[in-house]
């Protein structure tokens, strides 16, 4: 069976399909069934669904070897455990990410998540049955988080707080609280500062630039009605300035998910207001679910949650073109009945002509870095050329490059670095020449390292004969060697972002 | 009481015995409990052991799920043996005291466990597997609004003779706006009991306010309509009701004015605080 | 000549004419001297009880007995003299009492009414004695507030979650963070009917008239409590569904069995470390007395009886403080302090906190979120502040001091 015959499966099919994939090592073949659009969950419910991501997560750590998690699968881990609502995904997600290759600090963001939910939630769980819910559980939210704990060894360092108050609590069994409490007496001193830049600061983010054509021409068929009751199109909403975008219903039953977006967009409402540009960029949220998030209970949810509602920033539904909405955004929500199964957090900051320009899905976002990157839209430019396209990329994103990641961001930052190939063109700047040269190296380096996970592609030939012909200018050729290096580096670029966005689920 | 075509009903549980009802609860052990605040950890292991021992009588039980649940609220003792206790309440899902195993999977749907969810469903899909009836199952569903159970449960109002099904269903209805129609629909049917169509008028109100207001208008001007859907109404209308639609109705002041005049007491009450509140 | 009577020293508010058990400060200045001969006018107050009834006590201090009367001396100028006013029989409508000024023009003629105002002495109290006026204006006040699950009542369910727990039991900040929660609703509540107080729900007493269909409905097994037709709270709904489903484990023509009694819940502890366990029982054990939301702590308050259960544990509490004299903070008895080395209480549970989610924090350990925002303010009384710390909340009548007054008495707890 393949991933395109899943359609209608029951959920016997895809636990028997999920096994299979994990004893043949389908690392490709399993990642795709992380994706909520996977239509292997059309039908399902959503305690189904979590049903069968638990067992897709434990599917890493069924067989022997265990499988390497790799670059794309971790977000989906790190999410449940940020996010974490279910005993199951939670428990399976924690098993699941001791199949990282090493431990980091970073992790201990989602791992707080998952250690608040599991203080109130410690069911036993049955990790041999599908879906887990076994008489004879053996183990559980918290055994597996001790666990996960001790595997990170130093790099859970910056839990010290919480996991004494854990300990001091007596929240946990007893072989639990041990576990912890000598892993708490492990940490050295000024470990708990040692925490490297936090996650969300780096997966999750995806910048468009002109990369993304497609305009809100695509959305004339929709039409959006807001919390008071007007109605209204999508030029009327999201044309002539960046918009943040953040979708939500409010029947979400996780407050870390929907709940918790709206409150964070009204604090980015805050720190727009901070920073002078509340009249320049508008706020809206849009809920899943049209038919029930009538505007009376857009209204009361928005004013709930201390979010400011006006002419600039509102919340919608849909009155009619749900669907093309949802293609247009590429959502990754799903439905059963009137209700929605699943979704992950997103959220989008469109241009001024309504193109996506930057998405944060999946992962809590930071809404400094959403007002930042809103804010670049005011001056730059809409062409799509190489400028706007660096411009898309701010110094946060060629910082979180240097850090080896998910393949969205290696493809972001190694194409950020390929382009210093422009440095080539002053030669007078020796510093800078240095510099770029070995920028290049790197980018050369981790290209043909990625050669492991994803194989070899055009992109890294390409990459070796820009560079080849870079080298060769510097050395003896002539001008012409330098601007198709340049062109061949951007080339690899753009070719790399091409495939790799287009072969793998939203990260 | 309506009448229904005769459809496949629902198959009762295997295990049953009288349920308790309002007017009768459950007898409960006249041993005084231990007078201490909290139960501690020998409290709670033994609670556990009495809860899931059959040999126990029944009051005995309760009330030792009781003492444990009670110590979910803050004792400090219990997050240890969180686990212990729902592993012990999902084996008591099947006991065979009813009361024993409403109790459990009462604690279970309401702290949103997956086992009880899972149990549930199969037994409103499979009457042979169902551990409690119809409606009971469907209110432990409902505090999980996403277990997928509507398209079931408007299925089961259709088709079920049973009014605690029926009005379980409807309470879950209420929160799918495809159901919208079959609401007002029974709001409106005369033949349903008062209580299924109270039940429906909150239903219609929550999710068309709208349609409730002129359901509302129209059922106080019908001077055949059954009182309490009339009070009912006007309670509605004197709570959550649109002023202009109101005040700006000759008719319905009209009425309203009679009524404040010569009707039932809570009728004729109601209606004088809405002279008040809207100044006729 | 006139005057003007201030109440809660509040120019002109109606929403500050509510008294306590605590002596309230007020304000008389004349605001027309004609007719007064001389520098100062003397006025004498009084009070009409008015169909809602109570009866108040005038006094100079914030201390004493006070009287039924009290004589005045005020400038001519239209300076303002302060003096104190608190209840002492609790109305039952409102207004209930009505203060009012009047002066001799001549030392031999006749009193004339010069200024009067009308107030009501509003009082927490067992919600079995509320009378059908009061009890319909509670029901009214909390169905407009929940409104079918779109009203402000929904941020107070939010704020009483699985996630929320550690922020509000099985820890010392237990009782101040509900008597926050509690105050911070019934605020809410006046703002929609200022007659309204909280009342509470006497768990180790008898109450059959509290589970009736015109009033908190009758338990109907698992389907929705059984509730008149002309009861508002038939349109109740929390998280997308309708009703309230509460099932007594227990005849309601008794009390709930298993319940410490109020005697034995004082019996506990002179110290507030050992007092508070009763988290566990009597208040765990009333909440379990039912099937049904109360059962839950991620459920319970869905369910608006869980508010009366509260208001009853907070009773409790000052019934506690009233025996031992435990308002102080400064006394270690009157809070569960660790003393050095041991390391303080979780954060939100130390005596100068600030609590969620009233604070607004949400960063961890705090929850993610804060439902409701600044806790609702008072005409009547500026504590505890928007954004109260645990220390806030023990002073709760202003015995100590009157600016810590929260502005609310239990009928059966004196000041």
């Amino acid at each position: 069976m393949t991933t395109g015959q899943l359609q209608e499966t029951s959920e016997e099919q895809f636990a028997a399909h999920v096994s299979r994939l994990a004893r043949m090592g389908s690392q490709s073949e399993l990642l795709r069934l992380f994706d909520e659009r996977n239509a292997a969950y059309l039908g399902h419910s959503a305690p189904a669904i979590a049903r069968m991501r638990g067992w897709l997560l434990l599917a890493y750590s069924h067989e022997t070897p265990v499988l390497d998690l790799s670059d794309c699968a971790l977000p989906y881990v790190l999410e449940e455990l940020q996010t974490a609502h279910d005993a199951y995904l939670t428990t399976a997600a924690l098993i699941c990410l001791r199949s990282w290759h090493q431990p980091d600090p970073a992790f201990c963001n989602a791992l707080s998540g998952a250690l608040s939910f599991a203080r109130g939630h410690d069911l036993p769980v049955c990790t041999g049955e599908y879906g887990g819910i076994g008489l004879n559980g053996n183990t559980s939210p918290m055994r597996e988080l001790a666990a996960t704990l001790h595997w990170m060894g130093d790099s859970a360092a910056p839990m010290a707080a919480e996991l004494h108050d854990l300990v001091r609590s007596r929240a946990a069994t007893v072989d639990v609280l041990r576990q912890i409490e000598s892993l708490c007496l492990s940490f050295k001193q000024g470990d708990a500062c040692c925490s490297r830049l936090p996650f969300n600061a780096i997966l999750g983010r995806l910048s468009f630039g002109a990369a993304r054509p497609t305009g809100i021409e695509a959305l004339d068929a929709v039409v959006f009605e807001d919390q008071m009751g007007v109605s209204s199109t999508c030029q009327q909403i999201f044309q002539g300035h960046p918009t943040i975008v953040a979708f939500f219903y409010s029947r979400c039953d996780n407050p870390l998910k929907c709940s918790l977006t709206i409150w964070k967009l009204a604090r980015t409402q805050g720190v727009l207001a901070a920073r002078g540009l509340a009249s320049s960029i508008a706020t809206v949220g849009i809920t899943y679910d049209s038919a029930y998030d009538t505007p009376d209970r857009l209204l009361r949810y928005g004013h709930n949650r201390g979010l400011k509602m006006d002419g600039h920033n509102k919340l919608i539904r849909t009155t009619s073109g749900f669907a093309v909405l949802r293609r247009y955004f590429d959502l990754g929500v799903s439905f059963f009945e009137s209700l929605v199964s699943r979704h992950p957090i997103e959220v989008f900051v469109l241009d001024r002509d309504g193109r996506i320009a930057f998405s944060y899905t999946r992962l809590n976002w930071s809404e400094e870095i959403v007002v930042s990157d809103a804010a670049s839209l005011l001056s730059a430019r809409q062409s799509g050329n190489a400028g706007s396209l660096s411009a898309a990329m701010p110094a946060p994103g060629l910082l979180a490059s240097l850090v080896p990641k998910c393949p969205v961001c290696w493809a972001g930052y190694m194409n950020s670095i390929g382009l210093t190939g422009w440095a080539f063109a002053t030669p007078s700047q020796s510093t800078l020449l240095w510099l770029a040269a070995g920028l290049l190296m790197i980018h050369l380096a981790l290209a043909f390292w990625r050669v492991r996970t994803v194989g070899w592609r055009i992109s890294q030939a390409l990459s070796l004969v820009g560079a080849a012909f870079l080298a060769a200018n510097l050395a003896w050729a002539p001008k012409g060697f330098l601007y198709a290096g340049i062109a061949l580096m951007l080339a690899a670029s753009l070719t790399d972002v091409r495939q790799t966005t287009s072969q793998r689920p939203r990260a | 009481m309506k009448k229904k075509t005769a459809k496949p009903a629902e198959k009762a549980p295997a295990k049953k015995t009288p349920r308790k009802t309002a007017a009768t609860p459950a007898a409960v052990d006249p041993t005084p409990v231990a007078l201490q605040a909290y139960a501690g950890t020998v409290g709670i292991r033994d609670s556990i052991g009495i809860m899931s021992d059959q040999g126990q009588g029944v009051p005995a039980r309760l009330q030792a799920i009781r003492t444990v649940q009670a110590a979910s609220f803050g004792d400090p003792d219990f997050d240890a043996l969180r686990g212990d206790y729902f592993a012990a309440l999902r084996k008591l899902s099947d006991d065979p005291a009813v009361d024993v195993r409403q109790e459990a999977l009462g604690i279970l749907a309401r702290e949103g466990d997956p086992f009880a969810e899972k149990a549930l469903m199969a037994g409103l899909l499979d009457a042979k597997k169902a551990l409690v009836p119809a409606g009971d199952a469907l209110h432990y569903l409902s505090y999980n609004l996403h277990a997928g159970v509507q398209n079931l449960a408007r299925s089961i109002f259709d088709s079920s003779q049973d009014q605690d099904s029926r009005q379980q269903a409807l309470r879950l209805m209420s929160t799918d706006p495809a159901s919208t129609k079959t609401i007002l629909k029974t709001l409106s049917d005369k033949g349903e009991t008062p209580a299924m169509r109270q039940l429906s008028a909150a239903a219609l109100h929550a999710l068309d306010p709208k349609a409730m207001q002129t359901f509302a208008t129209k059922a106080v001007l019908d001077e055949n309509e059954h009182s309490d859907v009339v009070t009912a109404c006007l309670t509605a209308m004197n709570h959550f009701g649109d002023e202009k639609a109101i005040t700006g109705n000759t008719a319905l002041k009209q009425r309203i004015e009679s009524l404040r005049q010569k009707s039932p007491a809570k009728i004729k009450q109601i209606a004088k605080k809405l002279g008040v509140k809207y100044g006729f | 000549m006139l005057v003007e009577i201030l109440i809660n020293n509040n120019s002109n508010q109606p929403a500050a004419r509510y008294l306590t058990w605590a002596w309230s400060p007020c304000r008389i200045r004349v605001t027309n001297p004609v007719g007064i001969l001389g520098a100062t006018a003397q006025v004498q107050l009084s009070q009409t009880a008015l169909p809602g009834g109570g009866a108040i006590r005038f006094s100079s201090t914030a201390s004493g007995a006070g009287s039924a009367t009290m004589n005045v001396t005020v400038p001519a100028n239209g300076t303002s003299v302060p003096f104190f006013v608190r209840g002492i029989t609790a109305s039952t409508a409102d207004p209930g009492v009505r203060i009012t000024a009047r002066w001799k023009r001549l030392p031999i003629g006749p009193l004339t009414t010069v200024g009067n105002v009308d107030l009501m002495v509003r009082i927490r109290k067992s919600a079995v004695n509320l009378n059908t006026g009061e009890r319909n204006r509670l029901l009214s006040a909390l169905a407009v507030l929940n409104n079918q699950g779109l009203g402000r009542f929904a941020d107070f369910r939010d704020m009483h979650v699985a996630a929320s727990n550690l922020e509000a039991h099985g820890r010392p900040g237990f009782l101040p963070w509900h008597r926050a929660y509690l105050l911070d609703l019934e605020r809410e509540l006046q703002a929609i009917d200022r007659s309204v107080a909280l009342p509470y729900w006497r768990f180790d007493q008898p109450g059959p008239a509290l589970f009736t269909p015109d009033f908190f409905g009758q338990g109907n097994n698992n389907n929705p409590v059984v509730l008149s037709p002309a009861n508002p709270l038939l349109f109740w709904r929390t998280d997308g569904v309708t009703g309230i489903v509460r099932q007594p484990n227990f005849n309601v023509n008794s009390a709930p069995p298993g319940v410490l009694t109020q005697a034995q819940t004082l019996a506990l502890g002179t110290a507030f470390a050992a007092f508070r366990t009763m988290e566990g029982n009597p208040h765990a054990q009333a909440h379990v007395s039912f099937s049904g939301f109360l059962q839950a702590i991620s459920q319970a308050a869905r369910d608006p009886l869980f508010f009366l259960l509260h208001c009853n544990v907070d009773r409790l509490w000052a019934a506690w403080q009233k025996a031992n004299n435990r308002y102080d903070v400064a006394v270690p008895a009157a809070f569960d302090t660790p003393v050095p080395p041991n390391p303080p209480n979780r954060i939100g549970h130390n005596l100068g906190d600030t609590m969620w989610p009233w604070n607004g924090v949400v960063t961890p350990p705090r929850p993610a979120v804060a439902p409701g925002g600044p806790l609702a303010a008072s005409a009547c009384v500026a504590a505890p502040g928007n954004t109260p710390r645990v220390r806030n909340c023990f002073d709760y009548q202003g015995s100590l001091a009157t600016a810590n007054n929260l502005g609310f008495s239990y009928d059966d707890i004196p000041l």
